[in-house]
């Protein structure tokens, strides 16, 4: 269902980014001179030189039309990295990926501030756009533009309204998830306790060994904890993690994060279902905490 | 080559430069239509542009001043009502005018819209002045300049880059122009007769008289009189002969015409199949229009007189094109008039006692055997054609037939034709060119001056009959031809400048309307036109497709294939399925994995800077293509 979700929005992004729009620039009045003045003077001097020139010059300005736009269609953009929380600065870096030789192209904002002008793009280029937003769930982006001033007499620009739906996560806040750990632990007992001794095998810690027995004994003997901190599943508990909607949302979400950085699994009890690690991806339990 | 390439890699220049190489192309055009004094201006502007980087107000404002001086001077004579409304002399002030003043734009330093549309202007300007093929391939070149330098102007790359994609732009908007050119309503206003067009140089022609002494009209010039287009094959030699005039009486050594009765129609008997064709005629400054023997129909603004002479109503002082028709088997049948009658038996005996001894010796008891023993008498009297013949001022017949034996065709006719008159046959002479298919391309032929011919007419029988007594020469004493390759050369040139002459400068409204009439009443001319005009815009498209296509090269990809060529070199062949990280990897020499990690970086890495590329071109610069030698 999500991933139909997600499908959908790349979808919605693909065919709006065949939208392009024209318009004329200035050089429009001197193209539109010149083919007047030819035009006069082909009809009163009657010769096809003039005529000529005045086709030629024509249908150059129609030919750069096609040629405007085939430059902007030359670039795919997108945004690569799409994972914006509330209340940050995000950073959104917009990759512009060029099919062909692209020129003269600008990216700018909705008031047409130039962001980013890429003159001559021959490989793959990023450019940084700033993001914030005060709620969580689905945000409106501001609108951007990818103007092409190539060839002169007219721009070609795509409205970039496809971001509108980008979908703002929780600001991660809260306990951090070692001290979260720490707290399960003493809950399990103490650090130091241990259920047993075995004999020591080549794949266990160094530090589980058993070196007071050693001394006494000569022999290699593992201790055997209480607390398995690899075996532990984290299980977070949206009721019990904070006092409000938000606050529990936003440690939710830091945790969510931490653990995919340390790369732990972990479960998710929410209200009505549960989320785990091990059946979805981050981004997809990230999205369920920014839609609660 | 090398040159080429340094040419190829120039790097974006300023919008000044840009301007200049634009204002360049635009100006040459007007250069010969600028007085010396404008021209002087022109140079010592281009001298201080150049030199000085800025231009002091104070400099500028003395070359404000001199040049306007110098166009004052210039015109100086002309500068009054009668001088500006010739418009030669007033489009020439305008573009001494603009000259001037993008000039002082230009010492001023400061780009503005006025000197950027400046080239524009003054390359319409110069549609004026020309009308000719060189003016065609000039303009196309200009405007492909024009559109380089503004693509140019958005394009931060090499010349090389910008000149394919202006390439490319071009070819794609030449369909349209085609389509344009073929489909665009024509205005049907006459030619516009100002301007400094086309080739204005007057032919040495006929002017309705014959002078047959030393001062008889002998032109051995090759310049072009006429370019004829026939519908369908050219005729034999034999039947090339254009019209001109028809000389009767013989004042002063000199044949002259006699009144004519201007008609519009001059019907023929047994016309046989008709010949027609298209003639581009240069300007002669008299009223003839040649056509074939015979056309029986006056054409536009023009009449047809009672011996099937064509005199328009104007001088041809322009290029004329016409199109005729003629009849080359015919019998031209006419009831005699006294007066023509009288004056196509004029023969004084006392004037030429040997002509009328001889004629009598020839008389014989009907018409046609006398005439059968005058054309015997010629073809045995050893008559040489020369263009250099030696003739007696007294009697010039006499002396070419009985003394010297040597003459051209006015020596032949007059001479033929006064033996006529003697035998009692009414006889005249008609000027006019004959050709002997030596300029001949496909269904095209060039007349010349050298073609300009006279021949005899004969009153035989009710009908006027051509006789070219000149054919009864036996020899000649002209120099060989010269080499026929580069006679084969011009003529194949001269026919493809007809054709653009004649389907791109002269295409008017009237063959814009042939042509749409044809394509609808004509299946197969509109399959073949459909089909040629369609294989155009697919080829021209093609090639512009082809042309916008950038292989997108990363720039780093240049370097590294020079790597690749010196290691190749060396004996390392790096194969086509392998990455250059394998293949630089298993190379064991010194800085190669420093270029390795070096080039993926550039490659690979979201940002790069230049002095990494420059690194990267000093590391694969320092590695020789040559093994070391070892003692």
């Amino acid at each position: 269902m999500l991933k139909r979700w997600r499908n959908s929005l790349y979808r919605k992004y693909e065919s709006k980014q065949r939208e392009a729009y024209e318009r004329p620039t200035p050089y429009i009045y001197l193209l539109i001179f010149i083919l007047v003045g030819l035009f006069s003077q082909a009809y009163f001097h009657n010769y096809n030189i003039v005529y000529l020139a005045l086709f030629f010059t024509f249908s150059i300005a129609l030919s750069a039309y096609y040629f405007g736009r085939e430059n902007i269609k030359n670039i795919d953009f997108s945004l690569e990295n799409s994972r914006v929380f509330t209340n940050l600065s995000n950073s959104l870096s917009f990759k512009l990926e060029p099919k062909e030789y692209v020129f003269n192209v600008y990216l700018s904002d909705k008031d047409e501030t130039e962001i980013a002008y890429l003159s001559d793009i021959r490989k793959t280029t990023f450019s940084t756009l700033h993001f914030h937003s005060k709620t969580r769930g689905f945000a409106k982006l501001p609108s951007y533009k990818l103007l092409s001033k190539f060839p002169l007499p007219h721009q070609v620009f795509y409205k970039i309204k496809n971001f509108d739906s980008i979908l703002v996560y929780p600001e991660p806040n809260g306990i951090n998830l070692q001290n979260y750990i720490n707290l399960q632990k003493e809950k399990h007992g103490d650090i130091d306790d241990f259920n047993t001794i075995r004999a020591f095998r080549t794949s266990d810690k160094l530090s589980s060994i058993h070196w007071p027995l050693y001394a006494s004994s000569k022999k290699l003997y593992t201790k055997e904890y209480n607390f398995n901190e690899e075996k532990f599943d984290l299980f977070f508990d949206y009721e019990h993690c904070a006092n409000d909607k938000e606050s529990r949302l936003s440690q939710l979400t830091l945790w969510t994060l931490e653990c995919e950085r340390t790369q732990k699994e972990f479960s998710i009890k929410m209200p009505h279902e549960l989320l785990q690690s091990k059946k979805m991806s981050t981004d997809e339990i990230l999205t369920k905490l920014a839609l609660f | 080559m090398r040159f080429l390439q340094n040419l190829l890699s120039f790097k974006q220049p300023s919008v000044m430069r840009r301007i200049d190489i634009a204002l360049i192309v635009a100006v040459i055009p007007h250069l010969p239509y600028l007085s010396g004094f404008i021209l002087a201006f022109l140079f010592v502007s281009v001298i201080v542009i150049i030199y000085i980087k800025k231009v002091s107000k104070s400099l500028v404002n003395t070359f404000m001043v001199i040049g306007l001086l110098l166009i004052f001077i210039s015109f100086y004579g002309e500068l009054n009502y009668a001088g500006i409304s010739r418009f030669s002399v007033f489009i020439s002030l305008i573009s001494a005018m603009l000259i001037y003043v993008v000039m002082l734009q230009r010492l001023s330093g400061r780009v503005n819209f006025y000197l950027l549309f400046s080239p524009a202007l003054l390359l319409i300007l110069s549609f004026f002045f020309y009308n000719t093929i060189p003016m065609l391939l000039y303009m196309i070149f200009a405007i492909f300049t024009f559109s380089t330098m503004l693509l140019w102007s958005v394009m931060e790359v090499n010349l090389g880059i910008v000149l394919k994609k202006s390439l490319s732009l071009f070819l794609l908007s030449l369909p349209i122009v085609l389509i344009l050119f073929l489909l665009f309503p024509r205005v049907s206003f006459e030619r516009a007769s100002y301007g400094f067009t086309n080739d204005q140089m007057m032919r040495t022609s006929h002017d309705g008289t014959m002078s047959i002494g030393s001062d008889a009209l002998l032109v051995p010039s090759q310049r072009i009189v006429m370019e004829i287009l026939f519908d369908k094959k050219i005729p034999p030699a034999s039947k090339l002969y254009f019209r001109g005039s028809t000389l009767y009486s013989k004042k002063a050594g000199v044949w002259k015409q006699i009144p004519q009765k201007m008609l519009h129609f001059k019907a023929l008997q047994k016309r046989g199949e008709k010949t027609s064709y298209k003639v581009t005629l240069y300007p002669t400054f008299k009223k003839y229009i040649y056509t074939l023997d015979y056309s029986q129909r006056a054409l536009e603004a023009s009449k047809i007189t009672d011996d099937h002479i064509l005199l328009a109503d104007k001088n041809t002082e322009k290029v004329k094109h016409y199109k005729a028709t003629s009849y080359l088997d015919y019998i031209n049948a006419e009831k005699l008039s006294a007066i023509k009658r009288e004056s196509a038996l004029d023969f004084n005996a006392t004037d030429y006692p040997q002509l009328y001894t001889l004629a009598k010796a020839l008389q014989d008891t009907s018409t046609n055997k006398s005439l059968l023993n005058l054309i015997t008498y010629f073809k045995q009297s050893q008559l040489i054609y020369s263009l250099k013949p030696e003739i007696d001022e007294n009697s010039p017949e006499e002396s070419f037939l009985f003394k010297y034996k040597k003459g051209y065709c006015v020596h032949y006719a007059s001479t033929f034709t006064l033996l006529s008159r003697a035998l009692g046959i009414p006889s005249r002479v008609v000027t006019g060119y004959k050709s002997n298919r030596e300029y001949v391309y496909k269904n095209y032929l060039i007349v010349r001056e050298s073609d300009a011919h006279a021949w005899v007419e004969l009153y035989l029988d009710g009908a006027w009959k051509r006789y070219d007594p000149t054919a009864y020469a036996t020899s000649s004493d002209l120099l060989p031809k010269e080499n026929q390759f580069l006679n084969d050369l011009s003529i194949n040139y001269l026919y493809l400048k007809h054709i653009i002459e004649n389907w791109v400068l002269e295409y008017t409204r009237d063959k814009q309307l042939n042509i749409l009439k044809k394509l609808l009443e004509d299946s197969m001319f509109a399959f073949t036109f459909t089909f040629y005009v369609l294989s155009f815009i697919a080829i021209v498209l093609l090639a512009g497709l082809y042309f916008r296509r950038d292989k997108q090269v990363h720039p780093t990809q240049k370097i590294i294939d020079k790597l690749l060529k010196k290691l190749n070199k060396r004996g390392y062949k790096k194969d086509k399925d392998e990455d250059i990280n394998t293949f630089l990897t298993a190379i064991d020499l010194a800085q190669i994995q420093e270029i390795n990690t070096l080039y993926h970086k550039i490659r690979y890495a979201r940002s790069s800077s230049t002095d990494e590329v420059k690194k990267l071109n000093k590391l694969i610069k320092g590695i020789s293509s040559k093994n070391p030698k070892y003692p």
